[in-house]
């Protein structure tokens, strides 16, 4: 599935119904429904507020690979995979370490990086790639993978 | 998303159901501080229903951490899901706040 939704976050409502469509067409367990859903909005809201001046639509696309047998019910083992394309957005590397002291106390703890945080640790594999202003993120994770 | 306001003696608790993503995350921010602006200084967040959280949501739980902390209140969480449970291990929020495993046990920890 890939659908252009345009830079904003008026978006993010069609996003979540292309979210929970998605799942419920390909029967995707919990496990795998929350890491895509918050990547998918985490990423895009970066997208967005990271490139006020920038019109462009962003892609979003999303495919659902069968691991073992496909029987397509939740008890198959499923990889989803997300591809944000932002093109003509600045360069920002979601696979780069952030300064996010989790260990920090609460007067200290600031809300920066959070986002990009929880997607580094949820995803099974994360990429990115940037070149000639073109900015693409792949975030991965599959059944049986799952962190929560 | 969903937002329910109680008394129960003197703590102001607050039900979240649904998500709480960047879309809902300002509707509720906006009617915790009405809460805290009124005076509200024991406030427990009751999660029970709450199906989703982002670093939106989050955002809001650190700042009203904060504001009630300065002014010499209390915010307290409790009845989190797994799912949600995981977000505020990761994100190290199980340790900077109060996290009961229902809304009686954190009644009591105030």
């Amino acid at each position: 599935m890939r659908r252009d939704f345009p830079r904003n976050l008026d978006s993010l409502s069609p996003l979540y119904e292309f979210a929970e469509k998605l799942f419920e067409t390909n029967d995707i367990s919990p496990g795998v429904r929350f890491p895509v859903h918050l990547a998918m909005e985490e990423l895009f809201v970066n997208m967005v507020k990271y490139n006020p001046n920038v019109t462009t639509d962003i892609t979003v696309e999303v495919t659902v690979t069968f691991l073992g047998e496909a029987t397509n019910d939740a008890t198959s083992s499923k990889e989803v995979t997300v591809t944000l394309v932002d093109d003509g957005g600045v360069e920002f590397d979601v696979t780069a370490k952030r300064q996010v002291n989790i260990d920090a106390p609460l007067e200290e703890r600031t809300p920066g990086g959070l986002g990009i945080h929880l997607i580094q640790n949820l995803a099974d594999r994360l990429e990115y790639t940037y070149k000639d202003g073109r900015g693409e993120v792949i975030f991965t994770k599959g059944s049986g993978n799952e962190d929560v | 998303m969903e937002i329910k306001t109680t008394e129960t003696g003197d703590v102001n608790v607050i039900e979240v159901a649904g998500h709480l993503d960047t879309n809902t995350s300002p509707d509720a921010e906006s009617a915790i501080n009405t809460l805290i602006d009124s005076g509200a200084q024991k406030v427990l967040i009751n999660f029970a229903a709450l199906e989703y959280i982002s670093s939106a949501g989050l955002r809001v739980l650190l700042a009203t951490a904060k504001k009630l902390k300065a002014s010499g209140g209390d915010l307290k969480i409790c009845s989190l899901n797994d799912t949600v449970q995981e977000v505020f291990d990761i994100s190290g929020f199980s340790s900077i706040l109060t996290v009961s495993k229902d809304q009686e046990e954190a009644l009591a920890s105030f």
